[in-house]
């Protein structure tokens, strides 16, 4: 416990220059991580709010977000000053001990207008430990943003904001504890990241910075990595899912981040039989859930008989449980309150555009 | 699976859950909550707090919850002053899919009562090693379909004990392990349930000594294709009793218990080398014990194409000395369907359907069936289906004398 304590010190006192470290280790303040105030890290300068990166902390965006209730999201990677990343062409990125991987919440007030004003709710963190390796904590931000405070148990947060119609609305933001934050990071019994991997960040377009280019180039330009990657256009990349590539790779994108961290060989949900992991050009059609018997599923089947029945999107089990509001039963499982409807009407395109084959007689 | 949480969180956790001061602890209680104006943040702030070992304990009284608990430390024990005392009430929930969800290795929850969770009751996944013990898992409103669908849900886990456990009122299976190894079923009674007891694509469990009453099948051993852990064999069931369970289905459509008839006391679907014996059987109005295939849920085989490796068929199992009682006098309509003339069902059946080719690794395929009686001791009846018969149903048998066969007795470890 001391050497992940004094590692923790040495690796943020060297990155990040405006923390209270300098008072040194072992003087109470501001303490060990998890620290109680996010501001206490010294990722951001300026006003908290405003998520303006301190030197060193890297920002990024991910072609195919998780959806989250509608909460947009920042996010940024830190690496201990001097210490590099190793590059993998698929999901296994390896970090150097305290490495932080930062992941702000918000909503915009007006949803006529994204990326106005916005509302910050929640910080996530995964701090890399040179043993325990990433571990979660979850910061909870004050109503007046001036600062955000950690909090293991999870929450609920009323959001405010004018809708599509200009109309004045509510809705709940569950904040996960922080064993739930395990429930998508964890596969094989480790805690993985699942958007600073190469598919995910090997998209041209708007990058986090706000420039636009390629986002894996733009962090191997920000020299994260130990070495040269290779060229972007040889490596394996995810599609926007809402954007113009062809349907069968925008639904497999969109299957991948919202569904792959459970439905996948060593997934908390293995054991329902589904792999949507977008690698395999070519998977048995079972694995995505087409004419899949929901076996193991016990509740919220609807009634269905098969998970993906094709060209029939309102018999797939699929499509219900994502459209579904109850906890038993919506899809993805984790605190997400609200149907996607972007994602939905993705896969129903993708079901109705399958031959109705039909999935034999049950 | 980890506890990396717990000792960060221990400076922050104790002065807010006023759970750090020895001395008003419970004896052999490492922590402490009591039920209180916000239940899902005191006790969930105790299960994040404990560390590696330690007991946790929930005082008398109802808590209530509006989302999911987890628990992520390893060999923690969760308890309550007793499954009577101590009720953790879920009709509030409406974020989590279980009530509590166990993620941490051997870890014990005992002496409390998880009622009305809108999904499952509690569920262990991927863990080395679960106890539930002492404890009930309750539905209270009757065949509902909004109840939730496993009350104990081990899953993908190694070392199961479930013991002393009551479920009552799941939508699916009451005490259902799946896609698990290593399982000790005993002393547990369900009832009210679709599937009473339901072991599924699962190795070497003992179901023993258990009681399985008003469901609408007592006692499931079943494998199903497309999943990842296939072929689940070597469930030994002894001791049990399996009576009247002949609530009409009320399962979901789509699930693989919604298939079951009402009056099933004991089925065996797909699963090979099991051994059932000594357990005592009676007055389920279709079928007593009953060894069938895959194929009656499935009769195009489409499984051959969705899971190629999945063996299909309920073969070399050893169905000996239980007593069987009243069992198929008012069959449900797809056994009255399949088997229109014998009344009463023989309380021994099999629906005829074997594949050789299929290497099953015992290199036995024949189902034994020896010296099971009624309580009188008159041997018991028996009926081969012949579901696979060219065509089906053509040579319905009684002969019993293929199944006058021995097989190797399984051990019970846990004796």
């Amino acid at each position: 416990m001391m050497r992940q304590r004094f590692m923790f010190e040495r690796a943020l006192c060297a990155v990040l220059w405006v923390a209270a470290c300098s008072q040194g280790a072992g003087d109470g303040k501001p303490g060990d991580i998890p620290y109680e105030r996010l501001s206490d890290y010294g990722f951001f300068v300026g006003d908290l709010r405003d998520l303006e990166p301190a030197a060193g902390v890297v920002p990024y965006r991910v072609v195919s977000p998780l959806w989250a209730d509608h909460a947009g999201k920042a996010r940024f990677v830190v690496l201990p000053e001097g210490e590099k990343a190793t590059f993998d062409p698929g999901e296994t990125w390896s970090f150097p001990p305290g490495t932080i991987v930062i992941k702000n919440f918000f909503f915009d007030l007006d949803r006529r207008d994204p990326g106005g004003e916005a509302r910050i709710v929640e910080t996530r963190l995964l701090v890399r430990d040179e043993t325990e390796g990433w571990v979660p904590y979850t910061y909870i931000w004050a109503e007046d943003e001036s600062d955000a405070y950690f909090h293991a148990a999870g929450d609920r947060i009323e959001v405010h904001f004018v809708d599509e119609n200009g109309a004045e609305a509510e809705q709940e933001y569950i904040v996960p504890n922080t064993d739930e934050c395990d429930s998508c990071h964890a596969r094989d019994d480790e805690t993985h990241l699942l958007g600073l991997v190469t598919p995910q960040v090997n998209f041209e377009g708007e990058l986090g910075d706000g420039t636009v280019g390629n986002q894996l180039e733009r962090l191997a330009d920000a020299g994260i990595f130990d070495g040269p990657i290779p060229a972007t256009d040889t490596l394996p990349r995810f599609v926007d899912p809402f954007g113009t590539a062809p349907l069968t790779d925008r639904v497999r994108s969109y299957l991948h981040a919202n569904c792959s961290h459970c439905h996948r060989p060593g997934g908390d949900a293995a054991q329902a039989g589904l792999d949507f992991t977008a690698f395999d050009p070519d998977p048995l059609p079972a694995k995505l859930g087409v004419c899949k018997e929901p076996v193991a599923a016990g509740p919220g089947t609807g009634g269905r008989e098969y998970d993906v029945v094709p060209g029939l999107p309102d018999e797939s089990i699929l499509v219900y449980r994502m459209e579904s509001t109850d906890p038993e039963t919506r899809m993805p499982e984790l605190p997400i309150r609200i149907p996607h409807a972007d994602g939905i009407a993705l896969v129903r395109e993708w079901i109705t555009s399958m031959e109705p084959v039909g999935c034999g007689t049950p | 699976m980890n506890s990396r949480y717990a000792m960060p969180l221990v400076f922050l956790v104790a002065s807010v859950a006023g759970c750090g001061d020895d001395a008003t602890l419970p004896a052999g209680c490492d922590r402490f909550v009591a039920p209180g104006d916000d239940d899902d943040a005191s006790v969930q702030e105790m299960f994040l707090a404990l560390e590696d070992g330690q007991t946790g304990c929930l005082g008398a009284g109802t808590f209530r919850f509006t989302r999911e608990l987890t628990i992520s430390a390893n060999d923690v024990t969760i308890r309550g002053t007793s499954q009577d005392d101590t009720v953790l009430d879920f009709s509030a929930q409406d974020v989590g899919g279980s009530g509590i969800k166990v993620s941490g290795d051997g870890v014990t929850i005992r002496d409390l009562a998880v009622q009305d969770t809108p999904g499952d009751g509690i569920t262990a996944s991927s863990v080395e090693g679960i106890t539930y013990e002492a404890l009930t898992v309750r539905w209270t409103r009757m065949y509902d379909m909004n109840n939730g669908a496993y009350g104990v849900y081990p899953v993908n886990s190694q070392g199961v004990v479930i013991r002393g456990v009551t479920v009552v009122g799941a939508r699916d299976a009451g005490i259902y392990v799946g896609q698990s190894r290593n399982i000790l079923v005993e002393d547990s009674v369900a009832h009210d349930n679709v599937a009473g007891i339901e072991i599924e694509n699962s190795f070497d469990a003992v179901v023993r000594n258990n009681e399985a009453y008003d469901n609408t099948g007592g006692l499931l051993i079943f494998n199903l294709p497309t999943l990842q852990v296939k072929n689940g064999e070597r469930t030994l069931a002894y001791g049990n009793e399996i009576h009247e369970n002949n609530v009409d289905n009320w399962g979901v459509p789509g699930t693989a218990v919604a298939e079951v008839p009402r009056g099933t006391g004991i089925l065996v679907l797909a699963a090979d080398g099991n051994e059932l014996r000594d357990n005592l059987v009676y007055d389920n109005d279709s079928f007593g014990i009953i060894l069938s295939s895959y194929i009656i849920l499935d009769p195009a085989k489409n499984f051959e194409t969705a899971d190629p490796e999945f063996d299909a068929y309920a073969e070399a199992n050893f169905v000996h000395d239980n007593v069987l009682d009243g069992n198929g006098s008012n069959p449900d309509d797809l056994p009255s369907q399949l088997i229109p003339q014998i009344r009463p069902i023989p309380p021994l059946g099999w629906d005829g359907c074997e594949n050789p080719n299929h290497d099953n690794g015992m290199g036995e395929f024949t189902n034994c069936f020896v010296r099971n009686t009624d309580s009188e001791g008159t041997p018991s009846a028996f009926l081969n289906v012949d579901v696979c018969g060219q065509p089906p149903f053509a040579n319905q048998n009684q002969d019993l004398t293929p199944h006058m066969c021995e097989r190797m007795p399984l051990e019970d470890p846990y004796e």
